[in-house]
């Protein structure tokens, strides 16, 4: 385990509404090597073993969230149609009426934003195992919200989209910088000052909002 | 495990009319904003990731019911016409705290397509495993976009790269009204014609008169309308990348693709002579750590690909047809 500078470089914009977290990404890249199905809100989870160095109280993985500059951000759109047509030539008779204007077959034109960064870049900072942490990142070739439609795309057309290097630690690397957390932590943790407090979680996954704690955070939000 | 990923340069056969809005009686051409070096941007038209995600899951449910046979008389269930054409929604019914796995991989086994495109079942999401890129132009702008594949496929075959500009062209369709046609009239009753008849009459009196209320009122229904569309010849690149765990995972994502390229047709005015690509050149992209190489891709998207996949839903005729006419809870 050493001290590793994570970037990622992405080809176009991507989607975000909350940081990125890498051992959420590293965790994900676990997880669908061994095919698990992905986890549900509020349900205790079996912690997957992720070549990060956890802190001391055992609380979370030490690794910052994601930094990036955003350059410029765009409103794009997604429609959803219920398959009504379908439904008609191909469905057994049984629906007589589709309600396309609430409920399950609601039609929905729902806007979302896209973000430009500057330098297309993202960057982390961990204390991890870099060969294995490369190894679990290369099968990452999206990031961020609707990847499945491709956004997020990175860059392995021009360059090696992650670059995992050595770095030199400061002190409270790398969670804590200026007495500022680089990620969500305990509000009590030594040496942070003055902190923002939120309400977030400590481990992946962070989307679950049944888990969520009072955590000292980043300044920098999406 | 396996990560597939294919690229592919198609060609418009027919006008592409993939819009995004309408203002007015003005239809405009879907964009996406690009940064260009030196930081501009420019805004290039481009075939959104969701329209063709969606062509794909038509085309493995069509392709699909081809092969068992059942177009003829498919009789799905409203839940099971939900996962198979949109993934499905959460009903609400069922606990989604309790993962059923076995019924997860029945289906999945079952339809190999819904684990590559994901779905809600059950009351559970399931996260797909298929990411499809835009469709984009191949013009200047896209330049520092551009696989490095794509760029050399250029030069060898003499295609220029130009201006988005000079590959969108706007056209003009009138939609006619019947009643202003004279032999039209004559098919009237003695009644409607009167009516007709009036109408015309008070819309030339409300001209003459420049009388807007009157104008307003006796207002046809031709509508001139115009709308934004990429030239027919113009050249496209896209990606598709699926994650993998069984052969016949991989073969049923083979399958889907042919089946997409075999008849693919995106944006609007399908009925009116747009939307039809044709393949034109395909790349596989082995992903080594941290790069990418590409090589052509083969027999893969040939029309005979599929075979595994074929055999498995013959097999499977019965278990498949009882599935999809079962209530499905989605």
């Amino acid at each position: 385990m050493e001290p590793l500078h994570v970037t990622a470089y992405l080809l176009e914009s991507l989607s975000l509404r909350s940081p990125l977290h890498l051992d959420a990404l590293l965790m994900w890249s676990v997880s669908i090597e061994e095919q698990r199905p992905s986890p549900i809100a509020g349900e205790s989870l079996e912690t997957l073993d992720i070549p990060i160095q956890r802190d001391p109280s055992n609380r979370f993985w030490l690794t910052s969230q994601s930094f990036f500059s955003v350059e410029r951000s765009r409103s794009r759109y997604k429609n959803l149609r219920a398959p009504w047509h379908e439904q008609v030539r191909l469905g057994d008779g049984k629906v007589k009426r589709i309600d396309i204007t609430s409920g399950i077959d609601r039609g929905m034109h729902f806007p979302y934003e896209v973000q430009y960064l500057v330098e297309n870049r993202i960057d982390w900072w961990c204390i991890g195992d870099r060969e294995e942490i490369l190894r679990l990142l290369s099968r990452i070739r999206y990031l961020g919200r609707f990847r499945g439609s491709g956004k997020g795309k990175l860059d392995f057309y021009h360059r090696a989209p992650w670059t995992v290097e050595p770095c030199d630690p400061w002190d409270g690397f790398p969670v804590v910088r200026n007495g500022k957390p680089l990620r969500p932590l305990p509000p009590n943790y030594p040496g942070i000052v003055e902190p923002r407090v939120s309400y977030t979680n400590l481990e992946p996954p962070y989307w679950d909002r049944s888990k969520v704690m009072l955590c000292a955070v980043p300044d920098e939000v999406v | 495990m396996e990560q597939i990923r294919y690229e592919m340069i198609v060609r418009a056969k027919e006008a592409i009319a993939h819009s995004s809005t309408t203002i007015g009686n003005q239809q405009l051409l879907m964009r996406r904003s690009v940064r260009l070096p030196g930081g501009k941007y420019a805004d290039v038209p481009s075939i959104t990731g969701d329209t063709i995600r969606h062509k794909l899951r038509e085309a493995a449910v069509y392709g699909t019911l081809h092969l068992m046979d059942a177009l003829n008389d498919p009789k799905l269930s409203e839940g099971a016409v939900r996962l198979l054409f949109n993934g499905g929604g959460l009903t609400g019914k069922g606990n989604p705290g309790v993962i059923n796995l076995e019924r997860y991989r029945e289906f999945v086994t079952l339809f190999p397509p819904l684990a590559l495109f994901g779905g809600n079942t059950d009351n559970r999401s399931i996260a797909g495993q298929l990411i499809v890129d835009e469709g984009s132009l191949i013009c200047q702008e896209m330049h520092h976009l551009m696989p490095p594949w794509v760029l050399s496929w250029c030069r060898e075959n003499n295609e220029p790269l130009i201006s988005h500009r000079k590959s969108v062209e706007e056209v003009q369709r009138v939609r006619m009204d019947a009643l202003n046609s004279p032999e039209t009239l004559k098919l009237l009753s003695d009644e409607a014609r009167s009516r007709a008849t009036n109408r015309l009459l008070a819309s030339e009196k409300a001209h003459e008169t420049g009388d807007a209320k009157l104008a307003d009122e006796s207002k046809s229904a031709l509508l001139p309308r115009t709308f934004e569309r990429i030239k027919q010849g113009e050249l496209l690149w896209l990606g598709v990348e699926a994650r993998v765990y069984s052969e016949l995972e991989r073969d049923a994502f083979n399958f889907t693709i042919a089946c997409l390229l075999s008849n693919f047709r995106v944006g609007g005015k399908v009925g009116t002579g747009h939307g039809r690509l044709e393949f034109v050149k395909g790349m596989r992209c082995n992903f080594l750590p941290a790069s990418g190489n590409f090589e052509p891709v083969g027999a893969e998207l040939a029309p005979k690909v599929g075979e595994i996949y074929k055999q498995h839903v013959q097999l499977r005729r019965e278990d498949l047809l009882s599935w999809v006419r079962s209530e499905v809870n989605s």
